[in-house]
């Protein structure tokens, strides 16, 4: 590991949002404090802030990086600091089999690194998170940050780049699936005039936190592929949207952006190429509608977040009219790690029609929740029950599982029977779910399908924008009669109802937001059919 | 210091001073939106528009302090509703009253990717773990 | 200009190419309902009234913003359209405070025309009969909210042919109003023009001029 080369012992303290909730603030607090007053012999060991270590349940999560071994920590309070220092200061690698009662006690809170929840995973995207100090340029150049950039201005012309990312495969990671070297193709080879690339940031599917771990661990890597992103399509100037939900990654984006610029990585016109790009920060103001590519750009141009009919595609008229590529986080945030390995070795990971890596954000009911990142094509179970470790005191062959909810409100519930079932797009659809942006909520026994496909449908007529009839309307009435059906007085007619209006409003909606407004209950009714069916109200034979 | 403007017209920038202001204020009166509409030369009623669509702008003064409880799928299922009801009655507000008490308002708020710790409370911009009730 | 064929239900028409589709409907003799489409205005495709199917498209698009080109064979009339439309109307019905009887705008309404060519003889989503203001704070004209429909015909025909922007959409979802300034009462806008085109546009009897009100219903500001 090259950290251990520069810093022979170093604490690596998860500081992402999460970790933060979960008490990381107090614990380096404690460390700060320990390490300014000494006391141990030993070299002093360092307290870097690192983003995300994964395992989120067990936060706050501590690294100890000791001469290239590594032990990783969870719950950790200030109380156990002294013990942990001195293990730090005084005794590499003498972490186990000790009879002081307070090391048992801190070995208690050590994690097992072989588990398959760190061992199953494969990290592109997520490589150097954790591990860099997302606030120190420096710690990310010498991570490797920007190289591939400079190595491609230098070596690469930009359809070279646009080839190289076909060849890789590589989908976009928000959700469609479209395929990423296309769209740039589609982008650099409008007529001539100014092309505008934007970082979407906007992850509001609740459960999914992928683009937040990002933000928040190692945001030049999506500043990196950003740029490498303009460079293939020919723009100069890019705009990344990120929620205002997320303050800690807006924080974290705009330094590395300062740094950036100041350092000349970016915004400076390269010697041999001319090429110069400029990022600038966009923050949003809490609409899940803007999440759509049509309705992100009018909230970048600072109007309402309204969606508009496509085509044109943004592609094709975006921004101000330019031909605007508009891309995920995790799906720039791949591209430095694609690139060094080229889009042949890409390829090669995973499924042939859906390659490379993804990061799942788990959560809901399952034992170790936190963020994966492991290749496509993955069945369901082995993330979720293998890695996850099912539901916690589940039993049985499904580990307690009864479903699992993917793609947020625009996707479905899948029923524990389906979770060998490989993880990829048209995977997922065909079973009329979808993979979404890669939030998966795991369901136990106690959750009522009915309950969460009303839930879903209320959120999503909160978040409607209210310009088309269907969605803005369909979406009320669907709630409404989903919550009559809970209070068990819907009739057999309702539910037909529920149905009829589930596929208008899935087919006549303007945007993707009301297009995919029902999928949560379409899927549940394919899958859990009885569960409605016994909420209805008995038939009435004296009325027919 | 500014590159060449790439576009014919720079994209406006209507919801960074929106944000500008109600850090200032805390709020977005109705007095603080006509004068950005007079700043930025926009009809008024294009911006009271872009204020009310987003759900983040308050167009009434918040309370002093504010609890959210996030309403994620997580968090649901981990009991959002039963703690936020034990928050209602512990504070005395009804949820999603930006009144509450005066003092105290309790709301829902959108996920906010810290599922790993449902359920979560976020307590004045703070999020937290909460025990489920 | 070059002109393409289509065909339009089994008709054949030529129209210039690019054209929205509707100018091809229009041609074949098809008449669909729309709300929300004006021609004199920039279209929105809200209403989603004037869908067709489209041959090799993967879902239906609207006629008002889909621009024509050779060869397209399109329907208007496939039992899905035709369920999809009906009940689009009932949820507009539905949606707000549609009592035709006590209505202005009452035989001349596109709203109602709507629901007379989609065959709806009955709501069949339930009524939300919600509370909504009336703004008779104009000395020319009359907003009622309970039979808005959104459509954004006014906001549009303000701010692109009179230049006045009094009108904007305010909130969202379901919770959308339109709105004049910021949020005041209309007759207080110092932008308005009372240049009624807004009334002029309006589809329902939501805009109305208080001159066609009967007598004594309205109180004068």
């Amino acid at each position: 590991m090259r950290d251990g080369e520069t810093a022979p012992v170093q604490l690596r303290l998860c500081d992402a949002s999460g970790c933060r909730a979960a008490g990381a603030g107090a614990l380096a607090a404690a460390l700060g404090a320990a390490l300014e007053g000494g006391g141990g012999q030993g070299p002093r060991p360092r307290l870097k802030p690192v983003g995300c270590l994964r395992l989120c349940s067990h936060g706050p999560l501590l690294a100890l990086d000791h001469g290239g071994a590594s032990a990783l920590y969870g719950g950790l309070t200030a109380e156990q600091v002294p013990t942990l220092l001195a293990i730090a200061c005084n005794h590499p690698g003498g972490h186990d089999g000790d009879r002081d009662p307070r090391r048992r006690a801190l070995e208690a809170h050590r994690l097992d690194s072989h588990h398959p929840f760190f061992a199953l995973q494969h990290p592109l995207v997520l490589e150097t998170c954790g591990l860099v100090d997302p606030t120190d340029l420096d710690d990310a150049l010498a991570h490797g940050a920007y190289r591939q950039l400079q190595r491609l201005l230098a070596t690469a012309t930009p359809a070279q780049v646009r080839a190289e990312v076909r060849r890789s495969g590589l989908r976009g990671r928000g959700g469609a699936g479209y395929p990423t070297g296309l769209k740039w193709d589609t982008v650099a080879l409008q007529p001539p005039a100014p092309r505008l690339v934007v970082a979407n940031g906007d992850e509001g599917d609740p459960g999914a936190f992928m683009d937040r771990s990002v933000l928040e661990g190692d945001p030049h890597r999506l500043l990196e592929g950003l740029a490498i992103a303009a460079y293939a399509v020919g723009a100069r100037h890019g705009y990344i949207y990120v929620r205002a939900e997320y303050p800690l990654a807006i924080e974290r984006l705009l330094r590395a952006v300062v740094q950036a610029m100041e350092r000349g990585l970016l915004g400076q016109a390269d010697p041999a190429t001319g090429f110069a790009f400029v990022p600038e920060l966009r923050v949003g103001a809490g609409a899940y509608v803007c999440g759509e590519e049509t309705a992100l750009l009018a909230s970048i141009a600072g109007g309402r977040g309204i969606p508009r009919q496509r085509p044109p595609f943004p592609a094709q008229a975006g921004l101000a009219g330019c031909p605007t590529l508009i891309n995920n986080i995790e799906t720039l945030a791949a591209l430095p790690a694609l690139l060094r390995m080229g889009g042949e070795a890409y390829a090669a990971i995973g499924p042939a029609a859906c390659p490379g890596t993804k990061v799942f954000s788990v959560s809901g009911s399952v034992v170790r929740t936190g963020l994966v990142e492991v290749p496509m094509g993955i069945s369901l179970r082995t993330v979720v029950q293998t890695m996850a470790g099912g539901v916690p005191g589940g039993i049985g062959a499904d580990g307690g599982i009864k479903a699992v909810q993917t793609g947020g409100p625009s996707g479905g519930c899948l029923p524990a029977a389906l979770l060998d079932t490989p993880i990829d797009y048209e995977g997922l659809r065909a079973l009329g779910s979808s993979l979404g942006s890669g939030g998966l909520v795991v369901l136990d026994h106690s959750c009522a399908m009915p309950e969460l496909a009303r839930h879903f449908m209320a959120f999503c007529a909160g978040e409607s924008c209210g310009k088309c009839i269907p969605c803005r309307a369909g979406t009320v009435q669907l709630a409404d009669l989903l919550e009559r059906l809970m209070q068990r007085r819907a009739t057999a007619a309702d539910l037909d109802l529920i149905e009829q209006l589930a596929a208008v409003v899935q087919r006549t909606s303007l945007c993707g937001l009301g297009q995919t407004a029902p999928n949560p209950l379409v899927s549940t009714l394919r899958h859990f059919r009885h569960e409605y069916s016994e909420r209805l109200l008995p038939d009435e034979p004296w009325l027919s | 210091m500014a590159p060449e403007t790439p576009f014919p017209q720079p994209p406006g920038r209507l919801i960074e001073v929106l944000h500008q202001r109600q850090q200032q204020h805390g709020h977005l009166s109705r007095t603080t939106l006509a004068m950005v509409a007079q700043e930025l030369r926009l009809p008024p009623a294009h911006v009271y528009g872009v204020a009310s669509f987003y759900h983040l702008f308050r167009l009434t003064p918040p309370t002093p302090h504010r609890c959210g409880i996030c309403f994620g799928t997580a968090c649901l299922l981990r009991g959002a509703a039963a703690l936020a009801a034990a928050q209602a009655q512990r504070l005395g507000v009804r949820l999603d009253d930006p009144a509450g008490d005066g003092l105290w308002s309790l709301e829902t708020v959108s996920c906010l990717g810290a599922c790993g710790l449902a359920p979560v409370l976020v307590m004045d911009g703070v999020p937290r773990r909460a025990e489920a009730p | 200009m070059a002109v393409v064929t289509l065909q339009v239900n089994d008709t054949t028409v030529a129209v210039p190419a690019g054209v929205p589709l509707l100018q091809a409907l229009a041609a074949a003799g098809v008449a669909l309902p729309t709300l929300c489409h004006h021609p004199r205005l920039s279209p929105v495709a809200a209403c989603r009234l004037c869908l067709v199917e489209l041959e090799g498209a993967s879902r239906p698009l609207p006629a008002c913003v889909t621009a024509a080109a050779e060869g397209q064979r399109l329907r208007t009339d496939t039992p899905a359209l035709q369920a999809g439309r009906r009940l689009i109307v009932e949820l507009l019905f539905a949606e707000g405070n549609h009592p035709c009887a006590v209505c202005v705008a009452n035989g001349d309404c596109e709203l109602q025309d709507a629901a007379r060519h989609v065959g709806m003889d009955l709501v069949s989503v339930p009524y939300r009969h919600p509370s909504r203001q009336v703004d008779a704070s104009h000395p020319l004209f009359l907003l009622d909210h309970h039979r808005c429909i959104l459509c954004s015909r006014c906001v549009r025909v303000c701010d692109e042919i009179e230049g006045a922007h009094v009108w904007a959409m305010a909130n969202r979802g379901s919770a959308t109003r339109l709105i004049a300034g910021l949020d005041q009462p209309w007759g207080t806008v110092d932008s308005c023009t009372s240049c009624g085109k807004c009334v002029a546009v309006c589809p329902t009897g939501a805009l109305v001029a208080r001159e066609d009100v009967p007598l004594g219903r309205w109180p004068t500001p």
